[in-house]
């Protein structure tokens, strides 16, 4: 009966959105209509949100990724929030997990030697990945996000193949926390600067190069520093101890 | 001198980051840091509201105009309930430190997230941004409603967490419905865009995100995490729900009905959805035995009073509302630190084993102030706010809907004097005195709830503004 109930009541939900989201047009159809109202100086415009990312997204920001343009200048004050909501993630984790010293030891047993050896082997190139897809974050697809997690799964990799494997605590607190802090610091400076918190405050640089888009880089670094201890840390934690 | 609003959300944040460094040199400061932080952010919240009531402010967040960037609109409502909202965390964090339970340095962490997160709620001009501070709120206080680690812990923070991620899902929905049509998330240009919106997907829209706040306002019948939640958290973490993260949730409430849809006068099915929250929590709270559960139920009850008082929709109403607010979370964090008090001083959280216990006068006298204002007995704040939601009724003639808010009230102090009753009665039996940090929160709030109950003109002053609220303002 519950089930029935339940099915009944997913059905009714996605037929009620469903109807609202087949009147909405996707695409470029009637782009030319959007307008938009800015608040502060009471004005209407005859640009559209998106068209303007699109169209003037690189002279804005500097970053030649529009996705990474809009993920960390234009809404970096929301990137900043996410960053937030994973660092609770891995706080949370971390309280939940406390471990209190009488807590019994879990016994682990030794990978095979295949997995160790190629473990070893690939640890450096995948943290070397990680680090290349967030240093470019704002030259080609990727950022800090995946960056980090693709940090965080080089040591998934030693857990598996090292069961008694335990990094190391307090570095990964201290490269979590100066991680966010550069980033509020960033925003900090920008506040300091030009009087908006975030303000893209360096020199833009020619778009394309390494050295280009401002803090963007700064920020996409610590995003990545920051993302890759705290998955590590909530797999740590989630591995308990172990012997 | 100028100061900018964003700084009430990035100090507490950078000083979330600072703390596991704070925490490598000393353990035993943090509190201090945590309180120093607090009390130094309630000050800036303080600025900020005299700076919001001149005009309101917009602080332009990455340089960028809106709608293309942030921006954090900061009216004297939002700016008032920042300062409610700061001045609580403050004064709780007082409390926080009889917390002993390891690991402290998460708790304080997420101590100042959710103040992070409440505050930011209420700031920002922003929808998809609103969003994002929900989840920072939310998420911290799954991390507290946990801390404890015990059975009765875990069964809330679990509920919390389902109910919370759907209520975030369906806050993503009306969103992405809305920028799939306008194109923009800036909260004052879909406003004045909302007529291009087709009308079907427009009530989708509406209807997503009042259930998705609802779930944080603790709305019927999204509210089942509630009693287990408050129940199985930690005492200064029940205070911070009630005072912290249940106003943010209800102030973007506000926000989305009256700054994003624009509705100005009477809304039926928010009203309805008020005094159903208000009948479930006061009639409920009457037959339980458990204080936390009973004030956790209560608090359900004084949601709903707010949600009523919005959808009332009467400038006198939503005054109501508001002052609702204020009362609110000054009176249910005293009442609920208090109550832990009581659960330790009497080791069981039965209400029936507490004879006695409100006889110390440090204790009793607070007790009875926050149970007096909090039943809305006239020198008290209490008082103003369900007052003016009564005479925004009378105002509008729906005579119906006072007589079911009187019969509530009824039942709320009925439950409350039996409390009182048991509290004051005498008894034999000795309780451990209450040490510094519990009477001195307890003294602070109910100061602050006798001096605005008998001079309740400066928050009228601030409330005056919400005629300008009501008409799509900040």
């Amino acid at each position: 009966m519950k089930r029935i109930v339940a099915a009944i009541l997913a059905i009714l939900i996605f037929i009620v959105l469903a109807l609202a989201f087949v009147k909405i047009p996707f695409g470029n159809i009637n782009l030319s209509d959007y307008h938009y109202y800015n608040p502060i100086t009471d004005k209407q415009t005859s640009d559209s949100v998106p068209q303007h990312y699109l169209v003037d997204g690189k002279k804005d920001t500097g970053s030649t990724n529009i996705v990474t343009a809009v993920v960390v200048d234009y809404r970096g004050f929301d990137t900043l929030g996410e960053v937030t909501v994973l660092f609770l993630a891995a706080t949370g984790v971390g309280s939940i997990m406390y471990i209190f010293e009488k807590e019994k030891r879990r016994k682990v047993r030794r990978a095979n030697a295949v997995v160790e050896t190629a473990s070893q082997l690939l640890f450096g190139f995948i943290v070397l990945f990680g680090a290349y897809i967030f240093v470019h974050g704002h030259l080609t697809p990727g950022g800090g996000f995946p960056g980090g997690a693709v940090i965080a799964s080089a040591f998934l990799l030693l857990y598996l193949a090292y069961p008694r494997f335990h990094a190391e605590h307090k570095t990964l607190n201290v490269a979590e926390s100066l991680a966010g802090l550069t980033f509020v610091i960033a925003g900090l400076l920008g506040l300091l600067i030009s009087g908006s918190f975030l303000y893209n405050f360096l020199p833009f640089g020619v778009p394309t190069y390494l050295f280009s888009a401002g803090i963007i880089p700064v920020i996409y670094v610590a995003v990545g520093v920051k993302v890759g201890s705290e998955l590590t840390g909530i797999v740590d934690a989630m591995m308990g101890v172990r012997e | 001198m100028m100061v900018q609003p964003v700084l009430l959300i990035a100090l507490p944040l950078f000083f979330a980051f600072l703390l596991p460094l704070i925490s490598l040199w000393s353990k035993k400061v943090l509190k201090y840091v945590v309180m120093g932080v607090m009390a130094f952010n309630a000050i800036l919240a303080f600025i900020v509201l005299i700076e919001a009531l001149k005009a309101p402010i917009f602080d332009i967040i990455a340089g960028f105009q809106p709608p293309l960037g942030i921006v954090l609109m900061v009216g004297p409502l939002g700016a008032f309930i920042a300062l409610v909202i700061n001045v609580a965390a403050f004064v709780i964090s007082l409390y926080s430190a009889t917390v002993t339970k390891e690991p402290l340095l998460k708790y304080y962490m997420l101590s100042l997230l959710i103040l992070m997160g409440a505050t930011g709620m209420v700031l920002t001009g922003d929808l998809f941004n609103l969003f994002v501070f929900l989840e920072v709120t939310s998420i911290a206080a799954y991390g507290l409603a946990s801390y404890n680690k015990d059975r009765k812990g875990f069964e809330g923070a679990l509920k919390y967490v389902i109910m919370g991620s759907i209520g975030s899902s369906f806050v993503l929905i009306g969103i992405a419905i809305i920028y799939a049509q306008l194109r923009t998330l800036n909260m004052l240009d879909i406003a004045t865009r909302l007529g291009e919106m087709d009308p079907y997907t427009k009530i989708v829209a509406f209807v997503s995100l009042f259930l998705g706040f609802g779930v944080e306002a603790e709305m019927f019948p999204l509210n089942a995490w509630v009693p287990e939640t408050y129940d199985g958290a930690p005492h200064p973490v029940s205070a911070m729900f009630a005072s912290m993260s249940a106003k943010s949730g209800i102030f973007a409430l506000a926000r989305v009905i009256f700054t994003i849809f624009a509705f100005s006068n009477y809304l039926w099915f928010v009203v309805i959805m008020g005094i159903l929250t208000v009948f479930f929590g006061e009639i409920i709270a009457y037959v339980q035995k458990n204080i936390k559960r009973m004030l956790a139920y209560s608090s359900i009850g004084q949601m709903g009073m707010i949600i009523m008082g919005l959808g009332i929709g009467t400038v006198l109403s939503v005054q109501g509302a508001f002052f609702q607010m204020f009362s609110h979370a000054m009176g249910k964090a005293l009442l609920f630190i208090a109550a832990g008090y009581m659960i330790y001083a009497a080791g069981t959280d039965r209400m029936d084993k507490m004879k006695g216990i409100g006889r110390n006068p440090l204790i009793g006298i607070p007790l009875l102030i926050g149970i007096l204002s909090i039943m809305g007995m006239p020198p008290f704040i209490g008082f103003y706010g369900k007052f003016y939601i009564l005479m925004g009724g009378f105002q509008q003639g729906y005579y119906a809907i006072i007589a079911l808010f009187l019969a509530a009230s009824i039942v709320e102090v009925a439950y409350y004097a039996r409390f009182i009753k048991i509290a004051f009665e005498k008894s034999e039996r000795k309780y451990p005195a209450p040490n510094i940090w519990v009477y001195a929160p307890l003294i602070i709030f109910a100061i602050i709830i006798v001096l605005f109950g008998i001079y309740p003109k400066p928050v009228m002053d601030i409330l005056s503004h919400v005629a300008a609220f009501l008409a799509g303002g900040a």
